[in-house]
């Protein structure tokens, strides 16, 4: 005779008393059968396990066609069957009930506030320290995290105060905005480190001053951090990722020095928009910036190539250039007036590539 | 090209898998059978049926009779038990729930202010020792052996000899506790360290050490919160709905070792009541359920 677990002959006495049991878990195969044998509503959302499918189709009574339905349930979507009344399975589709966040301190008030909280600890009768002092460590870690302020609500706060400073000088390593800051690169990481946890930034690794081991790491601020910040996000045309966007803005800021002029970004000629559009020494130059882009970007070649005395296709590393070069050469042959670069190429010798046959 | 690739001449290369529609209204071959209105009609409403506007309904009375939930992670589980918690606080049906994981009802504190939170660090207080209000304490000494046994998986010999400790040692005449002041879990665990440094035979050293390893870790982890004399009564959080938080305790061995206890609590606490006779009162979830009523292969 196997033996009943306690518990279970609680919710099987519980019955009587008027008490009802919900019963929640992610397998129906992990569950007694005596259990699964007496509930009355019986729900079955998405199973991905085999065992755990075939189980809820004879928990259930599911016909052929109605068990094939149990591998393509929706989220929020379940079957449901009643033991008696109506005892057909049906499809349900559950409302959505959108949580909402509630820290920890904000708790500590409606607690404190609420009086049946206040009537049920009435009763809590607590033992004096001196009776039960086996606990001494662990007493004193508490002392330590006591009233301690969440830490996320802490980092958002100065998160804010990043992600301005992100906003107005994009073109700032983090090493360097750390140091602007005035802060330890530990505290600096851990601001860093929540606002790319919250999505509030996307990073932009690159290497732009062409010196060996130069990766710097930027942001790009999501639409996530504009908001955070009560900024208008800019207008990017479409599906232009982050280090495309970064890159267009930070050419835009330092090739003029460098003897660019009349620079502009997605400069719309006949139809055809070119990432950034200027002249050098009396020529027309187009920049065209190739970030994943390799195999199609001898279409934009093909396009731009009449609308500008030099076109340059700038990548953001050399692995990238080596793949477009040869992808171009297959495509398209020798140019004369092509040229191919690294980002940090152009930045520090834009002449030496223009002029470059 | 690879042959072995399935072909579909209208599509191309790949056969695209259509999705198929179980509920499409105006298909006329829904694999489910359409429900009339008053077939699905029930006080707590639990959804719409299929892609209809009929709401799906299950009464009061049918929920004593239990409800079981089953869905892998990401199915909307968490999110049906929301529902139900919304649907039956519209009701004016008190319910308890358990946070063990992850906060999941807290956030239900904007749809529902009455909703009570109850963290074990700060507001949750309990004593196992203490037996609900109307219970002989002869017979929660046993409830409590039991569910420690089976929970910590102890052996059944150690289960008696518990039982036989607390009746003999804890709760004894000389000792000084009543009903107001019951012994604290840190006392039994006193009480077995105490009994560990006396010269006692090999058997019960075995006993006592299976048991004591056990206590000692419940009074290490949960600390305050079973360090009280009366913790919240029972049948006063039967009252009102009721989320208790266990999320930060890491050992699930100890989240169901209390969830069951207060299970048994609730049990033996209506025992000593008059029969509700299928009028459902109160609602307990029980999330993450094969721990407590599963097959014992988790």
């Amino acid at each position: 005779m196997s033996s009943e677990s306690y518990s279970i002959s609680c919710i099987r006495r519980l019955r009587e008393y008027g008490e009802g049991i919900v019963l929640a878990d992610q397998c129906i195969s992990t569950i007694k059968e005596v259990v699964k044998n007496n509930t009355y509503i019986i729900i079955g959302m998405s199973q991905t396990g085999q065992k755990d499918r075939r189980e809820m189709t004879n928990v259930l009574g599911l016909n052929a066609d109605q068990a094939s339905a149990v591998n393509f349930l929706d989220v929020g979507q379940g079957i449901i069957r009643l033991a008696g009344r109506y005892p057909f399975p049906q499809l349900i589709k559950f409302p959505f009930v959108k949580p909402e966040n509630l820290s920890e301190t904000k708790l500590d008030e409606i607690n404190a506030k609420d009086k049946r909280v206040l009537d049920l600890l009435s009763n809590v009768n607590h033992a004096t320290d001196s009776e039960n002092n086996i606990r001494e460590t662990s007493q004193n870690i508490s002392e330590y995290t006591k009233d301690k302020e969440p830490e996320s609500d802490r980092e958002h706060d100065k998160s804010i105060d990043m992600l301005k400073d992100i906003f107005n000088r994009f073109d700032v390593s983090s090493t360097q905005r750390t140091r602007d800051f005035n802060i330890s690169a530990s505290s600096a990481d851990k601001i860093f480190k929540y606002i790319e946890r919250e999505q509030f930034v996307e990073v932009v690794k690159l290497n732009l001053s062409g010196t060996r081991g130069g990766i710097s790491k930027y942001y790009d601020l999501t639409n996530k951090g504009y908001e955070a910040i009560s900024k208008k996000a800019p207008k990017r045309s479409g599906g232009i990722g982050s280090v495309h966007f970064f890159l267009e803005r930070y050419l835009k800021k330092y090739l003029p020095p460098k003897g660019f002029s009349e620079l502009e970004i997605e400069k719309n000629i006949g139809g055809k928009r070119i990432d950034l559009y200027g002249k050098y020494d009396g020529l027309l130059v187009g920049i065209e910036i190739c970030v994943s882009t390799v195999r199609t970007e001898h279409i934009n070649v093909h396009k731009d190539i009449n609308k500008c005395d030099i076109l340059i296709i700038t990548t953001p590393d050399k692995k990238t250039k080596d793949k477009l070069d040869s992808e171009l050469s297959k495509r398209i042959g020798d140019e004369i007036n092509l040229r191919t670069c690294v980002v940090h190429e152009l930045l520090n010798y834009p002449g030496k590539i223009i002029n470059r046959l | 090209m690879d042959d072995n690739l399935p072909i579909n001449k209208k599509q191309g290369r790949y056969r695209y898998f259509k999705r198929p529609s179980f509920h499409a209204p105006h298909s006329g071959n829904s694999v489910f059978e359409s429900p009339r209105q008053r077939q699905v009609k029930g006080d707590i409403r639990l959804g719409y049926v299929g892609n209809s506007k009929m709401i799906f309904g299950i009464q009061k009375k049918e929920l004593v009779r239990h409800l079981l939930v089953c869905g892998s992670s990401g199915s909307g589980k968490s999110n049906f038990l929301r529902v139900m918690q919304i649907e039956l606080n519209r009701l004016g049906i008190p319910f308890l729930v358990f946070d063990t994981a992850k906060l999941g009802s807290r956030f239900l504190k904007c749809h529902m202010e009455d909703l009570i939170i109850l963290r074990w660090r700060k507001d949750f207080f309990f004593n196992p020792l203490e037996s609900p209000s109307g219970v002989d304490i002869k017979e929660w000494i046993m409830v409590f052996s039991e569910i420690t046994r089976e929970i910590f998986g102890l052996r059944t010999a150690s289960n008696l000899y518990l039982t036989e400790f607390l009746q003999s040692k804890i709760f004894c005449s000389d000792c000084k506790y009543d009903s107001s002041n019951y012994p604290t879990m840190h006392d039994l665990n006193q009480k077995l360290d105490e009994r560990l440094k006396e010269k006692i035979p090999v058997n019960e050293r075995g006993y006592i050490n299976a048991i004591h390893s056990k206590v000692k870790a419940i009074c290490i982890t949960l600390d305050k919160m079973v360090n009280v004399h009366s913790g919240i009564p029972i049948h006063k959080i039967l009252k009102h709905p009721v989320c208790i938080e266990l999320v930060g305790i890491k050992s699930t061995e100890i989240q169901y070792w209390i969830i069951s206890l207060i299970l048994a609590a609730i049990s033996a606490y209506r025992e000593n009541r008059p029969m509700a006779f299928g009028a459902l009162k109160h609602v307990f979830f029980l999330d993450e359920a094969a721990r407590v009523v599963g097959k014992g292969d988790i």
